[in-house]
């Protein structure tokens, strides 16, 4: 495990990765592209007979409404599928990620590799989200049920400035809860490949520690990508008009570039040579055993054979 | 003889146990007939017995769903006993009283008692009774109960029913869906509480004496008003707050312009005399204060140069703790409950304008059900709905000038259509409370879709002719018991439109305004051909004289059919304009008799554009999609044009087929 993560280092791999930026990027685009078409077939015509000038008061609303209304069911469904689909499809190539850079697959970039090996440990890296978004949630409500509570059911001995400050104080602490929780995933995502562990609560508890071990160097990366990944799928909303089509394409591409790059600025400098050589002992060892000295286990899976280690 | 005139005056001496929540009182009631039919009995109304048990009327009907913020505490079960009930003369009544279930015969509600009278009372004369009872208050319910030492105590007492002459008592069970119906009167109500404890109530104190056990009696008076409730709680929960309404400092100028110009009346005639504003709050919420008052002095200005001077000296207002929100949002007279938290004094909270909302609706109430005494169980609109719409009207104009900086963003009517498009099966408005389908719909129809149709009223005739008309209303009819009809006849009346045609589809039956542009179409006409009349024969083409000799087609000129359709069974006159492509636009009616109609242009201008009500006057009709239709490009046509009028086609047929 890299104990410095770099911004520019998960850069250098992400170029390295175009086809998996491009890859991240279509599907972001392509899992919401039926809701999207819905509602562009859908209100689109209707939209065109408008005028120009501001409709009557609520007018705008209850045509969205009465226009939508009858495709709700379906567009509800498109929308949560394609956020199942991005989530899994998030999953797979961090989990691919992982096992490619560490494993020996880093001395070259396939990426039907990358997801070949996603879809290997894709139950494991699903633990770890789901970890990740329990602790997240935990924390936040930890955070604000007492303090609302405590707020909402002071005496007179609570002054406004005091209520003010432990409201503020809970809104620090509960971005800070946010951050931290999502820089000690994006660690425990790279611990959790390390050969021998399996346990998602384990690692995320390990990446929580590295997190915090170096949190200024830790959240260099998220300050560098993070961030402006989301802000860049924000801009299309606030420009709009004429050149939202385009900009919305040119800020996905963008923003996948800012989280492929993310989650590789946190990846060890040099691929695992210690995991990556038990990974090829157990492999000799199988390929070695007679099958019947293997209490009747065959198996064709073999490691992918390395070439070379050097992979820069 | 005018309701207010004292119809049923009130005496009760009540005493609060804070440890059991229990009330023991005395009540003595004299009701005086104030119709021309004499009457051999009486009725009353015992409300606390709604929260009974499970087997009410009440209960019942609002089954297994929590009533707004309610905490379940099963076993906390409030009720009335009558202990003792005789004439002044001493007969005793108590043997011959009998419970009545006009609406349900539910065996298991016991709010509606019938008391049979030793003599009938002649009109214009009265019967005096005595009452000695017994209450037990429920966990807080239906803005009734306690939680906790907050205390608050409504439809407490037994309450005389209205007596209507020869159509009877008009006396109903408490449900679910209802609120009250009561004649004005004077009350003297001595309550007893704990001596440090903190107490607001209806009317204004009048005598204020601590006795013996560590207690204090404080007596409330309060003339023309027809209920009493109040509040009690303990001062290191709640405090109160005594200041005033000044109207030389809170009536703001740009209100009195504005009702001057919407009412032609003079600054004098909308002078507003000052009065006092009480308001309990608990201790968390004290820096909210400013903001409740601010609220309060808005809400009585707003109202009182509107419909008319609030005539009572004081009004409390009972902001409930946290617990006790099922206890906010509630109307009595001169006595309100709002509510609020204490997060409201922080960003985002404080950008809401429920704080606002709370207090202008419920002061409104003060003068639709409360000074307009409307029967709330069969006609709950009255009250509601008009109050909804007076709310939106204050709350907009609040907005509009910048009255309360805080509130960043408010949906004024937008709400309410939008509410009204969820509901796609008409239903009347003008039906008893309890008759709903559901509940969800006795909402729909109380508070929004009358404040809609009310809107709607405003769209037809205009903004002034509405605002004169609800004042002549408040006018002609306060303390007194108005109903529909006498809205609509006043309304019609003052604004100058006869209305009855309008309530009578928006209210009374559940009509639905749907217009829409069906279908334009431009056509060159055609060249002329065939025969010619030329008076006594018929020419040829090729005969000297014909008429299709030089007649050539104008290539300039244009054949508009524009067909409109009424999709709605609601026949109303709606406005259409008509925008040209030299950009100028004409505004026809349309009365909308017949389900559709053709109209024909022969012009050199194209039509760019069709607006079916182009100002929102009609806020009720909802289905709003195809009121509009605009031209598309002739010669300009964007890239793949055909898509988007194989869409426009596919659109106008399923539209037609919803």
């Amino acid at each position: 495990m890299a104990e410095h993560p770099s911004p520019v280092a998960g850069l250098r791999l992400a170029l390295r990765l175009h086809k998996l930026v491009l890859t991240a990027w279509l599907v972001s685009i392509a899992v919401f592209l039926p809701a999207q078409l819905m509602v562009d077939l859908t209100t689109g015509p209707a939209r065109a007979n408008l005028p120009a000038s501001d409709l009557p008061a609520g007018d705008g609303l209850l045509i969205f409404y009465e226009l939508l209304r009858p495709i709700a069911k379906p567009l509800a469904l498109a929308l949560v599928l394609g956020c199942v689909v991005l989530a899994a499809w998030s999953i797979l190539w961090h989990a691919g990620t992982v096992r490619w850079w560490l494993g020996a697959g880093a001395a070259r970039v396939r990426l039907s590799e990358i997801l070949g090996h996603g879809v290997v440990w894709w139950w494991r890296y699903a633990r770890l989200a789901a970890v990740a978004a329990g602790i997240t949630i935990a924390t936040q409500a930890a955070v604000w049920m007492p303090v609302s509570s405590t707020v909402r059911g002071a005496d007179m001995t609570m002054t406004a400035q005091r209520a003010g400050i432990m409201l503020l104080g809970a809104l620090v602490l509960s971005t800070a809860a946010v951050v931290v929780c999502w820089v000690a995933t994006l660690r425990a995502g790279w611990l959790l490949g390390e050969s021998g562990r399996r346990s998602a609560l384990v690692a995320w508890l390990r990446g929580l520690g590295a997190t915090l071990r170096r949190p200024l160097r830790s959240l260099l990366p998220l300050l560098v990508w993070g961030v402006p990944g989301l802000v860049l799928l924000a801009v299309p909303l606030i420009v709009g008009g004429a050149l939202a089509v385009p900009l919305l394409m040119a800020a996905a591409l963008a923003s996948a570039c800012c989280w492929v790059a993310l989650y590789l600025s946190y990846a060890p400098r040099e691929p695992n040579e210690e995991w990556y050589r038990k990974m090829q002992a157990r492999a000799a060892s199988r390929v070695a055993a007679p099958p019947e000295m293997a209490d009747g286990y065959q198996t064709t899976r073999i490691p992918t054979q390395p070439t070379v280690l050097d992979d820069e | 003889m005018p309701a207010w005139a004292g119809v049923v005056d009130y005496e009760i001496e009540v005493e609060l146990d804070p440890v059991n929540h229990g009330l023991l009182a005395t009540e003595r009631v004299r009701w005086t007939n104030p119709t021309d039919t004499p009457t051999g009995e009486i009725y009353l109304h015992l409300y606390l017995n709604a929260f009974a048990g499970t087997q009410t009327t009440f209960m019942r009907e609002l089954g297994m769903r929590s009533l707004r913020n309610r905490v379940d505490n099963t076993g906390d079960w409030g009720w009335t006993r009558i202990d003792q009930l005789m004439t002044i003369d001493g007969e005793d009544l108590l043997p011959l009283i009998e419970f009545v279930r006009p609406e349900d015969d539910n065996p298991g509600d016991f709010t509606v008692v019938r008391v049979p009278l030793p003599q009938e009372v002649q009109p214009g004369t009265s019967v005096e009774l005595e009452i000695h009872f017994e209450a037990q208050l429920p966990w807080i319910i239906a803005r009734t109960g306690y939680v906790g030492d907050f205390h608050l105590v409504g439809q407490w007492f037994p309450k005389v029913a209205v007596f209507e002459g020869a159509d009877g008592w008009n006396a109903h069970q408490f449900h679910a869906s209802s609120e009250f119906f009561a004649d004005f009167g004077t009350y003297r109500v001595a309550m007893t509480v704990p001596e440090d404890w903190v107490l607001g109530a209806t009317g204004i104190e009048v005598a204020n004496t601590p006795i013996d056990g560590g207690r204090r009696t404080v007596v409330h008076r309060a003339e023309r008003v027809h209920d009493f409730a109040w509040c009690a709680a303990p001062p290191d929960l709640m405090q109160v707050v005594e200041t005033d309404f000044e109207p030389g400092r809170d009536v703001p100028t740009e209100w009195l312009a504005k009702a001057r110009s919407r009412l032609g009346l003079s600054a004098a005639e909308l002078e507003l005399p000052p009065m006092q504003l009480r308001i309990l709050v608990p201790v968390a919420q004290q820096r909210l204060v400013p903001r409740m008052v601010r609220a309060a002095r808005l809400s009585v200005a707003w109202f009182g140069l509107h419909y008319g001077v609030f005539p009572y000296p004081q009004l409390t207002i009972v902001s409930p703790p946290r617990g006790a929100e099922e206890a906010g949002g509630m109307e009595y007279p001169t006595f309100i409950t709002t509510g609020a938290d204490r997060l409201d004094e922080f960003p985002p909270f404080a950008w809401s304008p429920d704080i606002e909302v709370v207090t202008v609706h419920e002061f409104g109430h003060q003068y639709f059900q409360g000074m307009l005494a409307s029967n709330e169980f069969e006609e709950a609109w009255l009250d509601e709905g008009l109050n909804t719409y007076a709310e939106i009207s204050c709350m907009g104009d609040i907005v509009e000038d910048r009255l309360v900086p805080e509130i960043r963003a408010y949906p004024q009517w937008g709400a309410q259509r939008l509410a009204m498009g969820f509901n796609r099966v008409p239903f009347k408005v003008a039906q008893n409370a309890w008759d709903y389908r559901n509940r969800w719909l006795y909402f729909m129809a109380s508070y929004g879709k009358t404040g809609v149709v009310l809107r709607s009223v405003e769209g037809l005739i205009g903004s002034d002719a509405m605002a004169r008309g609800m004042r002549a209303y408040f006018e002609r009819y306060a303390f007194h018991h108005p109903t529909g009809d006498d809205l609509v006849k006043t309304l019609s009346e003052v604004g100058g439109y006869d209305l009855t045609d309008f309530f009578a589809q928006a209210i009374y039956a559940d009509a639905v305004p749907d217009w829409g542009v069906l279908e334009v179409r431009h056509r060159r006409p055609a060249e002329v051909e065939g025969f010619t009349w030329d008076g006594s024969n018929w020419l040829s083409e090729e005969e000297p004289g014909a008429a299709t000799d030089d007649a050539e087609a104008d290539d300039d000129q244009w054949l508009i059919e524009v067909d409109l359709i009424r999709r709605g069974d609601f026949i109303g006159p709606v406005e259409v304009e008509l925008t040209w492509d030299d950009n100028t636009s004409e505004r026809r009616l349309w009365d909308s008799a017949e389900r559709w109609v053709r109209w024909h242009f022969d012009d050199r201008r194209r039509l760019e554009q069709v607006i079916v009500d182009p100002d929102g006057a009609w806020a009720m009709e909802t289905r709003r999609v195809d009121n509009y239709w605009r031209a598309f490009p002739v010669r300009e046509e964007p890239p793949l044009w055909w898509v988007r009028e194989v869409l426009g086609i596919l659109d106008r047929l399923f539209l037609r087929f919803s």
